[in-house]
């Protein structure tokens, strides 16, 4: 991710996204949940970036390149990172994460079970852009 | 993202849909709220709680009020906005054993629940299973049936071959592409598959199966028949034998009740 526009790109429809999450093998309300996180949003500077959205391509994008981890493990392990490396976010996405992985009925902390370290790699790289980005974009404008 | 993700994009992108309408679809399951566990447990809970708290003894316990009423954010039904969180089964237990107004506050509430079901049609937002899946499933067992009564009289006519398309597109959802190629392999394919063979099929795809309601599939689907059978104008003695075949077999599999 180059830029925070980057965010706001889409490489797979938002149809195509709802209809990969209404053919996932888990309880209605996760997906229902998953749906609202679609929405959500965060605000930088009045321009507001579909940080859910994102999460959720991105997550689809990794699962289908990492098949042997489910998509919910991917999501959600994404999500925490990121609520950890981003303050910011945290108020947008913890209280959807929480409700979330109550409904895909993993346990709390699973996410730091991920032994696939390539997956891991690339999870923490891009969280580590998407903090300098955000760091970037909130940091003060010299006058 | 990465060049190396082009090709994910576009085997998501070119994915073919089998449903077209989904909401239309999950209507037609006649699931309603049921596809929520947590609205079920709820829903199953709440006479006996609603009762509980109806003695004031009880009402006052700590158990009940921590465990009936302990919705936090945290919990999915609390999310959900529904505030019973049953974290745990023993509050529900204690109130079921010593209240008496329950049972009554339960009778009025499945009464209500009844009354709803024929008044109101509750459409899921999602259901547990993945769409496409309960959707070939269901597609692959009743597409054949409307086809072997059209069968009835030797040969499937354009117009009964329109009004299956037509309620399997427009009535239940399906892509139009998808019914249309399901309906042509089924047609091809008549003499292998029996009628015993599809409902007995189904009857055990209902015992794991989450998301449908067979009683209500059922029952629209014997409507349909009879739509299907008179739309010649005539209602012949082998379409009506292959209807009260249907219906039979629907009930010797549990999938229709009374």
């Amino acid at each position: 991710m180059e830029t925070l526009e980057d965010i706001n790109s889409e490489h797979i429809s938002f149809q195509r996204i709802k209809s990969y999450i209404r053919n996932l093998e888990v309880p209605a309300e996760a997906k229902v949940i998953l749906d609202e996180l679609l929405k959500a949003t965060v605000d930088i500077g009045g321009r507001l970036y579909r940080i859910g959205r994102k999460m959720v391509e991105i997550a689809i994008v990794l699962a289908a390149k990492f098949p042997a981890i489910t998509f919910a493990l991917i999501l959600t392990s994404l999500l925490n990172l990121l609520i950890a490396a981003i303050p910011l976010l945290g108020p947008v996405l913890a209280p959807i994460v929480g409700p979330l992985i109550t409904a895909l009925g993993l346990a709390y902390g699973a996410y730091k079970d991920m032994t696939n370290p390539e997956l891991k790699e690339r999870m923490e790289d891009l969280v580590g852009d998407i903090k300098e980005l955000f760091a970037a974009a909130s940091a003060p404008k010299p006058a | 993202m990465r060049e190396e993700y082009a090709d994910i994009y576009a085997q998501i992108e070119s994915a073919e849909d089998i449903i077209a309408d989904d909401e239309k679809f999950r209507k037609r399951l006649g699931i309603g709220a049921d596809a929520y566990r947590s609205l079920k447990t709820a829903s199953w809970l709440g006479p006996t709680a609603f009762g509980g708290v109806t003695g004031a003894a009880v009402a006052s316990s700590p158990i009940v009020a921590t465990t009936f009423f302990g919705g936090t954010a945290s919990t999915v039904a609390g999310w959900l906005g529904l505030g019973l969180a049953a974290t745990t089964p023993v509050g529900w237990v204690v109130a079921a054993g010593v209240v008496a107004g329950a049972t009554a506050t339960g009778a009025y509430t499945l009464y209500r629940k009844k009354v709803r079901e024929k008044l109101i049609d509750e459409v899921p937002r999602q259901i547990n299973s993945p769409l496409d899946v309960v959707a070939t499933s269901v597609g692959g067992f009743l597409m054949p049936v409307a086809l072997n009564l059209a069968l009835a009289d030797g040969s499937v006519d354009d117009s009964e071959r329109r009004e299956i398309k037509d309620f399997f597109v427009n009535g239940w959802g399906y892509s139009e592409s998808y019914a249309e190629r399901k309906l042509e392999e089924f047609e091809s394919e008549h003499e292998l598959i029996s009628l015993e063979g599809l409902l007995s099929a189904l009857g055990k795809f209902k015992s794991h199966d989450k998301d449908c309601n067979f009683d209500h599939i059922s029952r629209e689907l014997l409507l349909f028949l009879e739509e299907l059978a008179n739309a010649d104008g005539e209602f012949d003695h082998g379409e009506k034998a292959t209807i009260d075949e249907v219906k039979t077999l629907l009930r010797d599999h549990n999938l229709l009740h009374s």
